[in-house]
């Protein structure tokens, strides 16, 4: 109990910008939204020292940068609130559905069905991105897929300059503008999702 | 600070606390940086690997001629 008012103190803004965006994901009850993805960004093992690190009051002067690039963390906070939005609306329905004929025990067996695990949770959040990131990508010129793919593939920017035979620079350029073109489809996308809840 | 330096990592780990308690206050820098994260993380997956490799569809321009009404007839 004291351990989550002390989560609710430390990471007060936080929770201030995770409400307003779970009130623009159309949530009934943002606080709460915003409470649990907080609560089960801090329980999951490689997200809290990432959470810790950027969003702390008081950061200590001997913390480790996490392994975790901030853009890495926002997207993950984004996902596990946009699920437990999507819980909260599929709670709502059910209790709608469900009103009428389940009662005591056997209804709250049935509107409330178990969390997934962390490991499960990270899955589901990793498929959704995946696949908005898969619906943006026609959006995407061809030497823009081409440098993206051998990056993701593993090549340095050495490499991928010596096959296609231009600068190092260049390359960077490429792959720069190649993630910021994907980047604004993608938040074009979940803006859309936003506006349409 | 801004969103580009992510693309080549030119922050330190410090300046992006900077950024990430900057992004509490600015909703549109937090939207950016959720899609860079998305687009990063999703790089490193085989599946969209895979969906790079399919060639872009070729734009198509369409002229909606049946929509065109000359001014002032609707």
């Amino acid at each position: 109990m004291s351990e989550t008012r002390d989560a609710l103190t430390d990471y007060r803004r936080l929770l201030n910008a995770l409400e307003s965006r779970a009130r623009r994901m159309g949530s009934r009850d943002a606080e709460s939204a915003a409470q649990e993805t907080l609560k089960r960004s801090l329980e999951n093992a490689i997200s809290q020292p990432a959470v810790e690190y950027y969003f702390s009051d008081e950061l200590p002067p001997d913390a480790v940068p996490p392994a975790w690039p901030l853009d890495q963390l926002m997207a993950w906070l984004h996902g596990i609130l946009h699920f437990v939005v999507l819980e909260e609306h599929n709670r709502s329905g059910n209790r709608r559905e469900f009103s009428g004929w389940a009662r005591g025990a056997d209804a709250r067996n049935r509107l409330d069905p178990p969390d997934p695990a962390p490991d499960q949770l990270d899955a589901l959040i990793q498929r959704e991105l995946q696949q908005i990131v898969i619906d943006c990508l026609p959006a995407l010129d061809a030497d823009y897929r081409r440098v993206l793919k051998m990056r993701a593939s593993g090549l340095k920017y050495g490499d991928i300059a010596e096959r296609l035979g231009v600068s190092e620079n260049t390359v960077a350029t490429w792959v720069s503008r190649g993630i910021r073109t994907l980047a604004l489809s993608v938040r074009r996308r979940t803006q859309r999702h936003k506006a349409a809840r | 600070m801004n969103i580009d330096q992510f693309a080549t990592r030119e922050l330190s780990p410090a300046d992006a606390r900077k950024m990430a308690q900057q992004a509490l206050d600015e909703p549109d820098l937090f939207d950016a940086l959720v899609a860079r994260g998305a687009v990063e993380t999703s790089l490193k997956i085989p599946a969209v690997r895979a969906a790079l490799s399919t060639p872009a569809p070729r734009k198509q321009w369409r002229l909606h001629f049946a929509r065109w009404r000359p001014r002032g007839s609707s």
